[in-house]
């Protein structure tokens, strides 16, 4: 066995060119593979991420999906508001650990409002149950305080103390905008890799105190200015949405069916984790697709070894006919081209980890700063070792083709090769 | 008989889907330490009458015995066993590996044969020895085959075939890329070579010239009976 792989490596060798060549189709391709199943992963998972320890999130009733994308992720808009009292009301329950309201339809340049409470940055909780904290500044504490997220930060180009105006709606118009009443920042927090980092959170009040003057959707000619506004009761009378802790996780379905079942209002509390989960399936689709054309490009790049491995073929009919001279027998002939397989394989692969994480460390600053998308770098899971392990199985049994056609050449050939 | 080292007896052998024997001989033995010429055209079945004593081949009919062992029983295995500790061949031509040093081909049997690899004894010694037997310069022992001349890559050749003394040397024609001079220079170190090991000389070759060097000359088509072989026979005498 040590004569044939001395052998192989050194008639490898003499072909090294089209050697190299093969390991490098090898190596690009289990990189890519290998690439879009790490980042396929880390997309889930910091999907799934977006939120955690939330056992509920309410809302007025509508599908599953609206609540969960108009809540977490601030995408499209809330049908109905639900009434301060029930909020209170459900708040107030003895299985309930904590709440956080969200109030949304105004926006900053883009960029969604939220209007919260201080409850939204004691329970607020991310990725694995990681709460957040400011990179600069403190929680509103006056009226018209305003916490920005850091990519709004980054963007917009604010700093503390900056003064912004909120536009009604979620579609900024010159003709909607609120700025009798502009905020200042007080606090920015740090990066999370949600969508916390694209909102602009306020009080609940302050959200009350810009509409105090509105009526259905437009100024009305009645103006009450910032510091009227102060003086005025400005306790909400609607949330569009809460997320909700319970004391006992066990509880979950019992508060959900209570919730759902109350009768003031029609209200819809979903669990998240299982929402985010569904949707994933049909967003997941398209990580699907990549996956399967990067098995597609491996499965291109085994095929361009066994090309180059047949085409090799004639050329060493002689060296089969030498071997056998000199005592080799017929099926070490396989054996010599599943070594040399073999020996693009694991050159492959090896090239292919260090591209890999050459890649990973290179791009995981540029993904971070531009999309907010953080990449752990760790050790290849299972599933990637079992990639691995199947395309060495492949390969070898690729292998067995030119192998195999060598072997009935060499036992017709004998060792009188007419050249 | 125990004087014999090749016996052949009712040896034929066939092509798969041919009606016809390519090759049928009824007897032919080979004694100890002789140096035997078989003549014969092309298409007289000189290849297939080599492969079958290098075991590479296996006879229909018949055994093909050597050193009393009938090959014709044998596993394939085995018989790649048995070349590679009792046999030396030589070729034509490329009888080397192009990506091996000289020292590497002449050692190549050896990877293959552990019993021809404790027969050769002191390897390294052994293969120095061989060149100087052969006429090479020791100088050319690491160099790459493709720097030596065919003279000499012929003559690296006769060192691998000799290498751990195997009973019995094989040579399709070795001296067909060669001149004269140099054929009747490789035959005298070659033999000598060979007489000091004991070994015998199978030697196939369509060359009347050389057959001259050899004590015992065999016509391939007169011992092979096979009506492929008489009907182009035929064909060749006008008549």
């Amino acid at each position: 066995m040590k004569a044939l792989l001395v052998l192989t490596w050194k008639s490898a060798w003499a072909r090294k060119t089209s050697l190299i060549l093969a390991v490098l189709s090898i190596a690009v391709s289990l990189t890519l593979l290998l690439g879009v199943d790490i980042v396929r992963k880390q997309a889930k998972n910091s999907f799934l991420n977006t939120i955690s320890q939330t056992d509920l999130i309410v809302g007025a009733r509508s599908g599953p999906m609206n609540l969960l994308l108009y809540s977490v992720f601030r995408i499209g808009n809330a049908t109905n508001n639900i009434s301060y009292d029930s909020f209170q009301k459900i708040s107030n329950d003895p299985k309930v650990k904590w709440t956080i309201p969200l109030s949304l339809g105004d926006s900053h340049r883009g960029f969604r409002v939220v209007g919260t409470n201080q409850d939204y940055f004691s329970y607020f909780r991310y990725a694995d149950k990681r709460s957040l904290s400011f990179a600069q500044g403190k929680q509103f504490s006056d009226l018209y305080d305003a916490v920005i997220g850091v990519e709004v930060a980054k963007k917009l180009g604010y700093k503390l103390g900056d003064e912004i105006v909120l536009s009604h709606g979620t579609i900024s118009t010159e003709f909607a905008e609120h700025d009798d009443k502009p905020f200042k920042i007080s606090g920015i927090l740090a990066a999370t890799g949600t969508p916390v980092d694209r909102s602009v959170h306020v009080s609940l009040e302050a959200i009350e105190a810009i509409h105090i003057d509105w009526r259905s959707g437009a100024r009305s000619s009645l103006k009450i200015d910032a510091e009227k506004a102060r003086k005025f009761g400005l306790k909400p009378k609607t949330v569009t949405a809460f997320m909700l802790g319970l004391k006992k996780r066990t509880q979950t379905f019992v508060v959900q069916r209570k919730i759902n079942e109350y009768t003031q209002e029609p209200l819809l509390a979903i669990i998240p984790g299982s929402t985010l989960t569904d949707l994933w399936r049909t967003l997941g689709q398209f990580e699907k697709i990549l996956l399967g054309v990067s098995i597609l490009v491996l499965l291109s790049g085994l095929l361009s070894m066994l090309i180059m491995l047949l085409s090799t073929l004639n050329e060493r009919r002689r060296e089969m006919a030498i071997l056998r001279a000199v005592g080799a027998h017929a099926h070490q002939v396989i054996v010599l081209f599943m070594v040399e397989t073999l020996l693009i394989l694991a050159v492959g692969t090896i090239v292919a980890l260090g591209l890999l994480y050459s890649l990973l460390f290179v791009l995981k600053p540029i993904l971070l700063d531009q999309y907010g998308f953080s990449i752990n770098i760790g050790w290849l899971d299972t599933e990637q070792f079992l990639m691995i392990l199947l395309i060495f199985i492949m390969g070898l049994l690729f292998s067995l083709i030119p192998g195999i056609i060598a072997y009935r050449n060499s036992l017709q050939d004998g060792l009188t090769l007419k050249f | 008989m125990n004087n014999s080292l090749v016996d052949l007896k009712d040896v034929s052998f066939f092509w798969p889907d041919q009606q016809e024997a390519t090759l049928a001989i009824d007897y032919l033995s080979i004694a100890k330490n002789e140096h035997v010429f078989i003549s014969g055209n092309s298409g007289s079945g000189k290849t297939t009458l080599l492969n079958l004593l290098c075991g590479i081949h296996q006879a229909k009919t018949g055994s093909v015995e050597i050193l009393g062992q009938n090959l014709n029983g044998l596993s394939n295995q085995k018989r790649d066993s048995f070349r590679g500790e009792h046999l030396g061949v030589i070729f034509q031509q490329f009888n080397l590996l192009p990506f091996l040093s000289v020292k590497e081909n002449i050692e190549l049997p050896l990877r293959f044969s552990s019993k021809r690899a404790s027969k050769s004894g002191n390897t390294h010694e052994e293969t120095r020895r061989l060149l100087a037997a052969l006429d090479l310069p020791l100088s050319v022992i690491d160099k790459k085959v493709t720097q030596l001349s065919v003279g000499q890559q012929q003559r690296v050749a006769a060192c691998r075939a000799l290498l751990g003394a195997p009973e019995l040397i094989i040579a399709d024609e070795p001296t067909s890329a060669l001149d004269r001079e140099n054929s009747d220079n490789f035959l005298q170190l070659l033999f000598k070579e060979a007489d000091a090991n004991q070994s015998t000389i199978i030697f196939v070759s369509h060359d009347e010239y050389i057959a001259k060097h050899f004590s015992r000359v065999v016509e391939l088509t007169d011992i092979n009976k096979t009506k492929l072989n008489s009907s182009k026979k035929v064909q060749a005498t006008p008549s």
